[in-house]
This record gives structure tokens, C-alpha cells and sequence, in this order.
């Protein structure tokens, strides 16, 4: 009897692990959204108010749509959240447009042809990712002010296509080799060019690896961080940053705060989703097979 | 049996496609990386600070001695060494361990390789954010469930001796997951023939996880821990949210440092000093396992 029921009790345990696991892994994560719904009086309650009646306040002050937060925004303290917002998304977008142009062709380049050097040049893209950003950032900003890109769009999206083409690189090079090149030749054989079969015949076959490489660099500029912090100011400044100004002068918006922070977690989200069946292949740059 | 066309073109066009489809990439790659990495090493070697009276001019050695030989650097190395090595360690044993058991899963292991995702996919900055409202000593809902269990309220933050190990288990609770993920990936990828022949020769669980599973996925073990470590390496955004490197110095890792050194102090020459250390310890990291990579692919 006895030896039943510890056989049913360990059988479970590896579920009961997993299941702890996963609700640590979410638990900040939800405690931030409840902490965004809740009125300012019940924010900081002890014992804290698991049921409260939820409001949108905090997101409308955030969104510049109510009253509370506007005296901040019209102070300059707190930048406008949707200029942020735009300004987010034209740095994302292009630079992952950039990164991704150029690292594709070079890909194909690596990918169908004996180039010399192959390996090292490969090798050394894959260095120059591991760079410290901090340390690409110094010179960057001095160079960005010789030459007036401070605080530019193109200036950022510069910035942040240094870390992708070489990732996009890598990714793409990968994919492409997994199509065999018999099926480009065949196309050259009814007339296409090389550049035109490698674009309508390959091209269309590693498409999911395209649009993970795309999400992932998307995801990588929108939650950047040091690189808007140190080369953007007032006119080019993304999201990441500006949620910081919640924190201004030692009193703390957190409804607002975690507010903001919602709603720039929420694109992410939805997008390392999207893309999750490469997440692995992503965040080792491309490196782990399989 | 060659096409036609490709015979038509003169031959030295046909050789040169390949380079210039590489070329726009490289020479990008060249411009928008050598070349500040470049520029910075010579801002390095110069007296270089905005907040001084001197105009900048070249000195040599002279940032590297002052850096080497300035306490506040070996407090930032010895911070990033506990920082780096405590994390990647209990990551990797943590996160192989909770691998074991999430395989034995018969269902349900896409829905917990979805929730995963969600630790590292957050943005920094909002997980910083998240954890300075969780860790607040009055009000943060973690010393309030510790109290429930009789613990009094912890510092986390403003504790000098606390501090390093509140970032180090906000990266635990951000990264953990990942190598979750990479090593259920790795194990389900194992050959099955290798592990049918041990449990045939009589192996226990424990003693096939020793001598067989792990042996079989430390390739891609080490390429995990090597990423991570290089990835700890870097850490900025967290630390700027929650302890802007303090109390004091007790969180400021070397990158941290860089920025204030370049940023706050204006300091260019030493900044770009303590950077470029920085890129040497960290292709100490980078090398082997790039070489690690290179060899799997290749085979």
C-alpha cells in the first residue's frame, strides 16, 4: 500500500517542479499588469488588494489622453509617449529593413559560392556581435556629433543595424543552405538569371526563416535600450527611454509606469510568439543547431 | 550540361557576383564597426575629458596605467566576475536540471516552451522596472511574502551586500528559462538508440543522466553557458533601473562603469580605456566558442 502511493507522489513531482517554475516565470510579469490596473490608493496596499475594481486611468494618463499626467508631458518632463512610440517603430522598422537587405545577398553570396576567406570573414561577423555594446556606443556618439547624426533617425538606425546585418548574416546562411542549389540551377536552365532564380525560387522556400530573422531583429531595436539612451535626446527618442521618466524626481508613478511598460512589453510579445519555434536559433546568434 | 547563358557572360563577371553580393555587407559592416572600434582605441591612448581645461591630446599608455591602477576598476572587474560566474553557473544547472524533467512531459511541452519565451523576450528596462516595484523594501509585494513566513524586510536594493544578489536573481528569473529551452531542445535531439542500449545494459535513471545524456549534449551545453556568459557580460539596462551601479560601487560591472566613465564624467580617453578591456575579456569568452561553432558546422 504504502509503496503505491510514493510511486504516485514522485510520478507527479516533475510536474509539480515544472509547475512552480512557470508560475515564477509569469508571476512578475502579471503582478506589472495588476499593478497597472490598479487605482493609486491601492497600489501599494499590505497586505496587497488581490481583488479591486480595475482602471484604465493609468493608460490614458500615459497615452496623453488624461488629465493627470499632462502638466508632466506639456513640462517637458515625461517625452510624449506616441512620439516615442513612432519613433520606435520607424527605428525598427528600419533598420531591420537595412540589416536585413544587406544580410540577405550577402548570405546568398556565402551560402552558393566559394568565397575566399569564407570562414574567417564568417568568424569575424560573428565577433564583432559579441563586441560589448557599451563599447561600440563610446565611439559611435563621438562620431555621430562629428558628423551631425545625433539624435537623427538615420543616425539610430545606423546604430542599431550594426548588431543585425552580421546576426542576419549568420541566419540566413543557415537557411539558405538548406535548399539545394539543383533547384536554382533549374531555373537558370529556363531562363532566370542567377540573382533571379536565387530571389523567386529560394527566396519563397525559407520564408518562415526570413520572418523569424525579421521578428528578431525587430524585437532586438524596439527593446534596445543604451544605444536611443545615449544617441537620441529630445526629438528621437524611443520608447525604452522614455518610460524611465516615470521615475522623475524620486516620486515614483508606478501606475503609470507599469502602464507604460505594458504596452511596450505587448508588441514584443506578440512577436517572440510568432517567431518562437526559432527563439533558440535567435538568441545564441544563430550559433545552435537544431 | 551547363546553361547557356551563364556561358554567354565573360568569365570574369561571372566570378565576380558572388563578391558583390558580399560586398555592400562587408563594407558596411567595416564602416559602421572597424571603424568606430578603431577610433576608439586611439580616443584611448589619448587624454580626452570634456569636464578639463586641456584640450585632448595624445598620452599614450597613460589611461590604461590610471585605469589598472585605480581600485574603482578591480571593484568593476570583481563585481562582473561574481556577477558573470554566478550566473551563468546556477543557470546552467538550474536551467539543465528543470530540462530533465520538462522532457518527461508526454504533453504540453509547446505550451511551456510559449511561457518561457516570456522572461528574456521582456525588455530589459521593463523587467527592471517590474523588479524595482516587487523589490522595494516597504512596499514591494517580495518582502511582504517573505513576511509571511516570518523573514523581516530585506534591502534589496540599497543594501551594499544585498545588492549584487538582487541582480543576480532578477538575470536568474530573466535567463533561467532560456537555457530551459536550449537543453530540452538538445536532449530531444539526442539519438534514441544510444539511450535504448544503456537502459539495456541495465543502467539506472541517475546513472544513464551521468554517463550518457550529458556527455551526449555538452557540445551544445557549452555553447549555451559560453553565450551566456558573453551576453552577462553586457548587462546595462538592468542595472541602470535598479541600482545605477550601487549602492556606492557594489553593482558596477565593468560595462557600467564605461558608461559613467563616458557618459556622466565626460571622461572620453579613460572611457574608451576601460572599454577596450572590456572587449578583451570579453573575446577571451567570444574566441573558443566561436572556434566551438565554426567546428560543429563544419562537421
Amino acid at each position: 500500500m504504502l509503496s503505491i502511493s510514493l510511486k504516485a507522489f514522485r510520478r507527479r513531482i516533475p510536474l509539480a517542479v515544472i509547475c512552480i517554475a512557470l508560475v515564477l516565470a509569469l508571476a512578475p510579469v502579471v503582478w506589472f499588469l495588476l499593478t497597472s490596473l490598479k487605482d493609486r490608493s491601492e497600489t501599494f496596499q499590505i497586505p496587497p488588494a488581490w481583488f479591486f475594481t480595475p482602471t484604465l486611468d493609468h493608460y490614458k494618463n500615459v497615452m496623453g489622453l488624461g488629465g493627470k499626467l499632462t502638466s508632466l508631458y506639456q513640462a517637458g518632463r515625461i517625452d510624449n509617449f506616441f512620439d516615442a512610440g513612432i519613433n520606435s517603430i520607424v527605428i525598427a522598422v528600419g533598420s531591420t529593413l537595412l540589416s536585413t537587405f544587406l544580410g540577405t545577398i550577402a548570405a546568398f553570396g556565402f551560402a552558393r559560392f566559394r568565397i575566399k576567406w569564407e570562414n574567417a570573414l564568417l568568424a569575424a561577423y560573428l565577433l564583432i556581435r559579441m563586441v560589448p555594446a557599451v563599447s561600440l556606443v563610446l565611439p559611435l556618439y563621438r562620431l555621430f556629433g562629428f558628423l551631425g547624426l545625433n539624435d537623427t533617425y538615420a543616425g539610430m538606425i545606423i546604430a542599431e543595424s550594426t548588431f543585425q546585418v552580421p546576426f542576419v548574416v549568420w541566419m540566413m546562411t543557415g537557411f539558405i543552405r538548406q535548399v539545394p542549389a539543383s533547384l536554382e540551377e533549374s531555373g537558370m536552365i529556363d531562363g532566370l538569371g542567377r540573382f533571379g532564380a536565387m530571389m523567386r525560387i529560394t527566396l519563397p522556400l525559407i520564408s518562415s526563416g526570413l520572418f523569424a530573422t525579421v521578428i528578431f531583429n525587430f524585437v532586438q531595436a524596439w527593446n534596445d535600450f543604451l544605444y536611443p539612451l545615449v544617441l537620441t535626446s529630445q526629438r528621437t527618442q524611443t520608447l525604452p527611454v522614455t518610460i524611465i521618466g516615470f521615475i522623475a524626481d524620486g516620486n515614483i508613478f508606478w501606475g503609470e509606469m507599469a502602464a507604460a511598460g505594458i504596452l511596450v512589453v505587448l508588441p514584443v510579445l506578440l512577436f517572440s510568439m510568432l517567431a518562437q519555434r526559432y527563439v533558440l536559433a535567435g538568441a545564441t546568434a544563430g550559433a545552435v543547431k537544431g | 550540361m551547363h546553361d547557356g547563358d551563364i556561358e554567354r557572360k565573360p568569365p570574369w563577371r561571372r566570378r565576380a557576383f558572388p563578391y558583390v553580393l558580399i560586398f555592400p555587407g562587408l563594407v558596411y559592416i567595416a564602416a559602421t564597426t572597424l571603424v568606430p572600434l578603431v577610433y576608439s582605441f586611439w580616443t584611448s591612448l589619448t587624454f580626452n575629458r570634456a569636464t578639463s581645461v586641456q584640450a585632448p591630446h595624445f598620452n599614450g599608455i597613460q589611461n590604461y596605467i590610471d585605469v589598472l591602477s585605480d581600485s574603482s576598476f578591480w571593484n568593476a572587474l570583481r563585481v562582473t566576475a561574481i556577477y558573470t560566474g554566478a550566473t551563468v553557473a546556477a543557470e546552467m544547472i538550474l536551467g539543465t536540471a528543470l530540462a530533465l524533467l520538462v522532457v518527461r512531459l508526454t504533453r504540453g511541452r509547446k505550451l511551456v516552451r510559449l511561457l518561457l519565451i516570456i522572461p528574456f523576450s521582456v525588455p530589459p528596462v521593463v523587467i527592471g522596472l517590474m523588479y524595482l516595484l516587487i523589490m522595494d523594501r516597504s512596499y514591494g509585494i517580495l518582502n511582504y511574502l517573505l513576511g509571511l513566513v516570518g523573514v523581516s524586510p530585506i534591502s534589496w536594493l540599497s543594501s551594499p551586500d544585498v545588492a549584487i544578489w538582487a541582480i543576480i536573481g532578477v538575470d536568474l528569473w530573466q535567463w533561467t528559462p532560456f537555457v530551459i529551452i536550449s537543453a530540452v531542445a538538445a536532449l530531444e535531439s539526442m539519438p534514441g538508440d544510444v539511450i535504448d542500449a544503456a537502459s539495456i545494459d541495465g543502467a539506472s535513471s541517475m546513472q544513464m543522466v551521468r554517463w550518457v545524456v550529458l556527455p551526449l549534449i555538452k557540445p551544445v551545453l557549452l555553447v549555451v553557458a559560453l553565450t551566456r556568459a558573453l551576453t552577462s557580460l553586457k548587462v546595462f539596462d538592468v542595472i541602470f533601473v535598479l541600482t545605477n551601479g550601487g549602492p556606492g560601487r557594489a553593482t558596477e560591472t565593468l560595462s557600467y562603469m564605461v558608461y559613467v566613465d563616458a557618459f556622466q564624467r565626460f571622461d572620453f580617453g579613460r572611457g574608451a580605456a576601460v572599454s577596450w578591456l572590456l572587449i578583451l575579456i570579453a573575446m577571451v569568452v567570444a574566441i573558443p566558442m566561436v572556434r566551438s561553432v565554426l567546428r560543429s558546422d563544419v562537421a
